[in-house]
């Protein structure tokens, strides 16, 4: 009888759909304290199962589960096995299909929780009340239970059962294989800690664990790091040396996990779930600002697209900003040479393309112009910041100062000069000392 | 007094707080990119050049960055420092005054933390300091604002070498047009003598 009510039972609080996240935190969280003190096992295990079930949602294979979760007699045997490893063969384990449809349903994040119902972790949880010498077992377990968002740490927990209950392993890959990728190299880590932690007075960090469970799963709901808070809350207790070693340790590894990805920012994004604390998680924010930033200059600076690094990339930066700054102040002097008079207009000045500043500009000049001295020193100047274009300037200058134009002009286009024989020479001997050093400059510069 | 396309008015004593932060890149790309601040520049600074005659290449540069500093409206930090700097060298008090009243973060340089402590890190920071030198007013700013700054900046010298350029050209070809005509004209004054 007992075993057929639940059935309704179950199938009505299961029908009613998955409760939202915030039920099944509020049982787990209530059942969290009440399932470490060693005096209430099975009561443990009713509201683990009370809690849990009617969150658990539209799952046809679920009644076998509360049926059997439900049982206490099925479940007192198991209290007093503690210490003889894992009795999760008494148990009435979920077959594995069931456990396979569990998964096959995209609960998503409730399968996590889901697997927190597994038949094994209750009973883990139960001998972990009475034989706490268990060490790393039922520290994962504990684990997996305050955080049983997090994959990883069922995932880990699979594996370190895996010797007692092979089929267990492969089976709660309810996250998918993106958690399982992050287990392995966080489970070293998180498994010291969690050791660590719950062998140190587990009440105090299970208080915690509540906010911690509420925030752990609406952060994974939102995608973010995961057990971003459990450690943190090791750090605030404080308990032992050794958990704040591990935290540290991990704190440590995690930043500089997540400080080497942002170097290379082009292709790596921080890991996820790498944070561990508050300072951690606002470096990371920092980090990704930059890189934000440092990909906006990456599109400002030409040719800057294979350049990989931090590094190399400001150093990138800084010579463009230079040369920029260099040839402002190259154009600045120009503009200071070919002083405008005061009789023009900007609009007149610039072709109405602004766009094409190095390409057009000449042509008009050369239309102009026939001889090819002018041409190169009107087109030399626009082919960039090399020094040589100072050489034209200087004889501009010169040419200016001294009004040597009309002499410029006369030695730069031979032609017009050949008709105007007599007053070239005029020309020639007033402006003899100015005209040579045209020429010769000429000379020099053809 | 000129119609900025993508900025809005903003004088310089105004704060900044959210102008510049949403839509970053593309703002400031086109922001300096468009022809119109072409003009708008290059007009300022030949009447700027026009007004003022220059006394060597110096002064045209400051002309030229002033221009720049002015065309950007006050709304970045360079142009800030460059305006404040240039308009009253003494009153550089003013900078800092108006510095501590503009600022919506404090920029304490909190690259000592964290990722410096790296090589590698010790080489970026160095670059950022040396970055900060280059952008007028930004020597001790954090890495994001810096990067900021530097974005803008870049794309302002981008405008203002295309633009100068540009004049220079024109402003070299004009005048040996005008010295054709004056020597054309001289000419046959100087066969009369």
């Amino acid at each position: 009888m007992y075993c057929g009510q639940p059935d309704q039972l179950l199938d009505l609080n299961w029908n009613q759909g998955m409760g939202p996240s915030g039920h099944l935190e509020s049982s787990l969280s209530s059942i969290a304290p009440s399932s470490f003190p060693p005096a209430a096992d099975g009561m443990a295990f009713h509201k683990l199962m009370g809690g849990l079930l009617p969150s658990v949602g539209n799952s046809g294979e679920s009644r076998p589960i509360g049926v059997r979760l439900n049982s206490p007699n099925k479940l007192n045997p198991y209290m007093p096995k503690a210490s003889g490893g894992l009795p999760l063969s008494g148990i009435p384990m979920m077959p594995a299909s069931h456990l396979e449809q569990f998964s096959s349903r995209t609960y998503g994040h409730l399968a996590a929780q889901l697997g927190i119902l597994d038949a094994e972790r209750l009973s883990r949880v139960s001998t972990l009340q009475i034989g706490l010498p268990e060490g790393r077992k039922e520290a994962s377990a504990v684990g997996g239970l305050r955080m049983d968002i997090n994959n990883a740490e069922l995932m880990s927990g699979r594996e370190e059962y895996s010797a007692s209950n092979p089929a267990a392993s492969g089976e709660l890959s309810l996250g998918g294989p993106s958690k399982k990728r992050k287990a392995p190299p966080r489970d070293k880590v998180k498994a010291t800690g969690i050791a660590d932690s719950a062998i140190d007075p587990p009440t105090a960090t299970v208080e915690e664990d509540h906010p911690s469970a509420k925030r752990c799963r609406s952060t994974e709901k939102n995608g973010t790091e995961t057990d971003a808070v459990k450690p943190k809350e090791e750090q605030n207790d404080g308990c032992s040396s050794n958990k704040n070693n591990g935290q540290k340790k991990q704190g440590n590894d995690n930043s500089s996990k997540s400080g080497e990805p942002p170097k290379d920012y082009i292709h790596v994004r921080a890991r996820r779930g790498q944070a561990t604390d508050s300072h951690s998680l606002a470096e990371r924010v920092r980090r990704e600002k930059i890189s934000q930033r440092m990909k906006l200059l990456q599109d400002l600076v030409p040719g800057c697209n294979k350049v990989t690094g931090k590094a190399v990339m400001l150093d990138e930066i800084i010579n463009y900003v230079q040369s920029l700054q260099h040839q402002v102040e190259f154009l600045s002097m120009k503009l200071a040479t070919v002083n405008p008079q005061s009789d023009f207009n900007f609009e007149t000045l610039i072709p109405k393309d602004m766009n094409q500043t190095c390409g057009p500009v000449p042509n008009s000049v050369y239309s102009l112009e026939t001889s090819e001295v002018t041409a190169q020193y009107i087109h030399q100047p626009q082919q960039g910041t090399s020094l040589h274009c100072v050489l034209p300037n200087d004889i501009e200058i010169q040419n200016s100062l001294n009004m040597l134009e009309p002499t410029f002009h006369r030695s730069a286009r031979q032609p017009f000069i050949s008709g105007f024989d007599t007053t070239s020479s005029q020309l020639g001997a007033f402006w003899e000392g100015d005209l040579q050093n045209a020429t010769h400059l000429d000379i020099e510069h053809n | 007094m000129l119609a900025s396309p993508s900025s809005s008015s903003s004088s310089a004593g105004k704060k900044k707080k959210a102008m510049t932060k949403p839509g970053l890149g593309d703002q400031e790309e086109t922001k300096w990119r468009t022809a119109a601040q072409q003009r708008i520049y290059g007009r300022r600074l030949v009447d700027a050049l026009r007004a003022t005659a220059p006394s060597g290449p110096q002064a045209v540069k400051e002309l030229a960055d002033s221009a720049l500093a002015l065309t950007a409206r006050g709304q970045s930090r360079w142009s800030r420092a460059i305006l404040l700097s240039r308009r009253r060298p003494s009153c550089k008090f003013l900078l800092k005054a108006r510095r501590g009243r503009m600022q919506p973060k404090p920029p304490p340089p909190v690259l000592k933390r964290g990722a410096p402590v790296s090589p590698e890190g010790k080489k970026v920071s160095e670059r950022l300091r040396l970055l900060g030198r280059l952008v007028p007013g930004c020597r001790k700013l954090s890495a994001p604002s810096l990067l900021e700054e530097a974005a803008d900046y870049m794309a302002a010298l981008e405008m203002q070498v295309k633009t100068m350029r540009a004049l220079a050209d024109a402003l070299s070809t004009a005048s040996l047009n005008a010295a054709e005509h004056a020597v054309s004209d001289e000419l046959p004054l100087l066969a009369d003598e």
